[in-house]
């Protein structure tokens, strides 16, 4: 936990209204203390750090090894975790969920991927997860309408399945975050039904993705199939929207998107 | 809470004499006063321990409340609203 940009008054010595204008009649009917638009929600907050080479298969990238490496009659277990959701309420950046990786290879060499976090529809539906100052609405269908070419769309509020491409859809789907009177809008994923996208990338290919959004194509390789893909940030603030466009069609923006 | 005259004559019973020592606003941006004056653009200044805003009042017909950034620097003559 760090101090936040609302840390700010932190211990109240005095409190003095002064400086009033002679003759004139002020009159105090309330105090609030108000957050307007600053409760922020960060979703995989390290993906925009950068990595000396985006493409590589070397997962370290943003996974942290969580428990020692364990072998047992030939099967090898890692669990390593990474960051997927950073709070913002209250003036400081919490840590609030994380996701398990455990990846798992057998003696024969064959290998299981498991992952495990809580998607948002999860963390919604449960009255008990703080949700002070912030909510989340999904705002899926408007972030489709921005897009063209897109041929399926994933949502943050989907519910997990066993395909590696549905993982992803629920860390990059469209969302918007919700505070008072602004919007910020999250991640949105497209992309063909016939895509599979490797877990690997939730490690190596999106942090690569600068935080000053031009279209751009991700490195070959990275995906299992050769379909041709473009991303580009198409929120504003620090959220970044992330398209997977197999037609690698340009994309409709609007007024004040970059 | 410290108020000035006039002021002191024109503020609710609750927020007289009540006590902010001590107590943090972290996690908050603004400080919203709800005050107001009998005429627009008059002057008052909040003090926070070593902290200053320099702000105006409007009339209720104008604006009902002020938000002063606390996470601006001190004396920064500036309202936000």
């Amino acid at each position: 936990m760090t101090d936040g940009p609302l840390w700010g008054v932190t211990n109240v010595t005095n409190f003095v209204i002064s400086n009033l204008t002679a003759d004139h009649v002020y009159t105090l009917t309330g105090i609030e203390l108000v957050r307007k638009d600053h409760a922020t929600a960060t979703f995989l907050p390290a993906m925009v750090r950068p990595v000396a080479d985006p493409g590589s298969t070397d997962v370290a990238g943003g996974w942290v090894l969580q428990v020692p490496q364990v072998t047992s009659y030939g099967t090898t277990t890692t669990t390593r975790v990474r960051r997927f959701l950073d709070r913002d309420t209250d003036g400081r950046r919490q840590e609030s969920e994380d996701i398990v990786w455990v990846h798992i290879e057998t003696e024969s060499g064959a290998t299981t991927d498991e992952y495990g976090f809580y998607p948002l529809n999860i963390l919604i539906g449960n009255s008990s997860y703080p949700q002070d100052g912030w909510t989340v609405t999904d705002f899926a269908a408007s972030a489709n309408e921005w897009l063209s070419g897109c041929q399926r769309r994933f949502s943050l509020f989907t519910t997990a399945t066993s395909t590696a491409v549905s993982r992803c859809s629920m860390l990059l789907g469209a969302a918007s975050i919700s505070t008072h009177r602004a919007h910020q809008y999250a991640f949105d994923l497209d992309t063909t039904s016939g895509l599979t996208i490797p877990a690997q990338m939730l490690s190596t290919a999106w942090t690569g993705i600068p935080a000053v959004a031009m279209p751009s194509g991700l490195r070959a390789g990275i995906m299992e199939s050769p379909s041709k893909c473009g991303w580009r940030k198409i929120l504003r603030n620090d959220a970044i929207g992330v398209v997977i466009d197999s037609n690698e069609k340009r994309l409709k923006t609007r007024p004040g998107q970059s | 809470m410290s108020l000035s005259s006039p002021l002191t004559t024109q503020a609710p019973t609750s927020l007289k004499g009540s006590s902010f020592s001590g107590v943090s606003f972290a996690g908050y941006a603004f400080l919203r006063l709800y005050l107001t004056a009998d005429a627009d653009d008059q002057a008052a200044r909040l003090t926070l321990g070593s902290k200053i805003w320099d702000f105006t009042v409007n009339t209720s017909d104008t604006a009902a409340y002020v938000d002063i950034d606390l996470v601006a620097p001190t004396n920064n003559n500036h309202r936000r609203r």
